[in-house]
């Protein structure tokens, strides 16, 4: 995907460091989510499908507005509706834009084998990159926020982009530039954040809404797509997002514990083999031998002594 | 400043002075009140004028002292010889209360009305609530009238209306989404994707009294049609107490009917919700009551 002057940070499964890391500095960017003022009117999720290019795909009526029960290989972006009950006996509909959430600490990249087939850009964007990928999923696992989607034809994962190509040219994401009401914003994280933090405290503090607050998991060190919710404490209830969003454990493990250790191995390997040349010197040549001559000579004995053995 | 020499521009005069060198007014976040009134006169920016409440001058006794010394939107200043005060007067700024021009500043006798004009309305100079022609209650006000009497009705043999003693007990109203416009969308795949099928809301009470959860089919019908769709079983309609009597509203999309994606697909009735609807126009606006009706719902 063309991506403009996008810098990378990290590489999936690549050994040494990112080429030109350093060399510019970039901005960290970010997305703001204000649940708040969101109308579910699905303009972002046409946006993005109209901008990647994705095709129609049949969806059913399921007893809800939401379009889809969850994002899809070719829908990367969706809004979730749910019916939310008070106690006072009213109801909230709420409606959270579901999308890549463009971890700091990416769990998907930390997962991936394929060298190349996940980068994270120094503005935090993080891109798959298809031509690279294996389809082993590892990525699915990895994601605490059940983002990236398989494709059983190409055999690869596809997941928003965060628009990294309109976002490389110094435009905004799809989505964002079509929101009719401005609960899409985009800009540099230190400012969405400071914007999410002013609205979340004009909830609490003028619109009744006392555990309104920013959703911004440092977890996993911050997400690039933050959320102003009305209520903090309780994120489940916008269709499913997790309170306290974690990498499973066994990619922490392959990643900082078993991937060194067996490339420590592997390196170990050559000094290994020359002390054992120098030691042991070098391996006496053999006879050359197909299998069949080996499997005679060694299993059958030889004719001759033991017709001499033979008594007279 | 606008002027009227074509050098500025402004397309409706009503938004005069709603983008200044400042930047844009409807952006500003100013939570000040310095009246104690509510006023809030830097929030955002309120047309015309950045005026908050319109004809305050009615908030003055003739001689210009406001009527409540409380609570005091403009008076008149006279060393100054203007209105001032917490909100833009919506008044002629420099006419003293001497002058006598009535607060109404839209109306030619410059005073409110209780009786409209002679022919402005149809249905006489008081304004009056009449009840939909298919409703479940009697005006309570005056039941012996309960609808409007000059209401136009179309006066074929489909125009039927039917009454809570047939079984017509429902309200059903009509509306559209968001992610449709009219009839054209539905034969547009992106706009399909997002809601693929007709639907009729029903409120969770009513569809466990119906046994029947979301995504069954439903059978509506009113005194001149049937519609056929899938239920969305939804909180956000409830039972209403009209009267003292428990009334069930449901609610109908109007965006599909005849040919469409959908439909070509077989997925839904090729009907359309208007031929629910009763064609009965307001006297006035000419706006159809498609709004309000009676119906009878069952499972398809």
């Amino acid at each position: 995907m063309p991506t403009g002057m996008l810098q990378i940070r990290q590489i999936s499964g690549h050994v040494g460091s990112a080429p030109g890391a350093g060399v510019q500095r970039e901005e960290e960017v970010c997305k703001y989510i204000d649940v708040t003022t969101c109308i579910g009117c699905k303009a972002c999720e046409v946006a993005c499908v109209e901008w990647n290019d994705m095709p129609f795909q049949q969806t059913t009526f399921d007893n809800t507005y939401q379009t889809m029960p969850a994002t899809a290989w070719n829908y990367w972006n969706l809004i979730k509706f749910n019916e939310q009950p008070r106690e006072d006996g009213t109801l909230q509909w709420l409606m959270r834009k579901d999308q890549c959430m463009h971890c700091e600490d990416p769990g998907c990249l930390r997962a991936c084998p394929a060298d190349g087939a996940i980068v994270q850009y120094t503005n935090g964007i993080v891109d798959f990159q298809q031509e690279n990928c294996i389809g082993c999923q590892y990525c699915v696992s990895g994601c605490p926020f059940d983002i990236p989607k398989f494709n059983g034809t190409t055999k690869k994962v596809y997941k928003c982009t965060l628009c990294s190509d309109r976002v490389g040219q110094g435009l905004e994401p799809a989505c964002i530039k079509s929101c009719p009401t401005g609960c899409l914003k985009f800009g540099t994280k230190a400012d969405m954040r400071a914007l999410a933090d002013s609205r979340a405290r004009q909830l609490r503090e003028h619109s009744g809404f006392p555990n309104a607050g920013v959703y911004d998991p440092p977890s996993i060190g911050g997400t690039h797509v933050i959320y102003v919710l009305h209520d903090v404490t309780h994120p489940e209830r916008y269709g499913g997002l997790p309170a306290n969003p974690t990498i499973p454990p066994a990619f922490t493990i392959w990643k900082r514990v078993a991937k060194p250790i067996a490339l420590a191995l592997a390196l170990l390997a050559a000094p290994v083999a020359f002390f054992h040349y120098v030691m042991e010197g070098p391996k006496e040549p053999q006879p050359p031998s197909g299998p069949f001559s080996t499997g005679f000579g060694e299993s059958a004995p030889p004719s001759g002594p033991a017709e001499r053995e033979v008594p007279r | 400043m606008l002027k009227d020499d074509g050098s500025t521009l402004c397309g409706n005069w009503l938004y005069s002075g709603s983008w200044t060198e400042a930047g844009a007014m409807s952006q500003r976040r100013g939570t000040d009140d310095p009246s104690g009134l509510g006023v809030y006169p830097n929030w955002a920016w309120s047309w015309p004028a950045n005026r908050r409440v319109m004809y305050n001058r009615a908030s003055c006794d003739p001689s210009g002292k406001p009527w409540d010394a409380e609570r005091r939107q403009i008076w008149w200043n006279e060393p100054a010889g203007r209105w001032v005060g917490v909100d833009v007067p919506d008044f002629k700024a420099d006419s003293a209360p001497k002058d006598h021009m009535g607060p109404f500043i839209m109306n030619p006798e410059g005073i409110g009305r209780l009786f409209g004009p002679l022919a402005a309305f149809q249905d006489g100079p008081f304004p009056e609530f009449y009840e939909p022609i298919e409703s479940p209650i009697l005006n309570p006000l005056h039941p012996k009238q309960s609808t409007n009497p000059v209401v136009q009705k179309f006066k074929t043999p489909l125009d039927k209306y039917g009454s809570p003693s047939e079984g017509y007990t429902v309200i059903c109203t009509t509306y559209r989404l968001t992610e449709h416009y009219h009839y054209w969308t539905k034969n547009n795949p992106m706009n399909v994707e997002l809601v693929p099928e007709p639907f009729v809301e029903i409120p969770v009470e009513l569809a466990g009294e119906m046994g029947l959860s979301g995504g069954e089919r439903v059978k509506v019908s009113s005194a001149r049609g049937a519609y056929i769709a899938k239920a969305m079983v939804t909180r956000r309609i409830r039972p209403m107490l009209i009267d003292g009597k428990k009334t069930y509203q449901i609610g109908i999309p109007i965006h599909w009917g005849y040919r469409g994606i959908a439909e070509d697909a077989g997925r839904t009735a090729l009907t359309s919700a208007n031929l629910l609807s009763p064609t009965v126009i307001d006297p006035n606006a000419y706006t159809p009551e498609f709004k309000g009706f009676l119906v009878k719902i069952e499972k398809a």
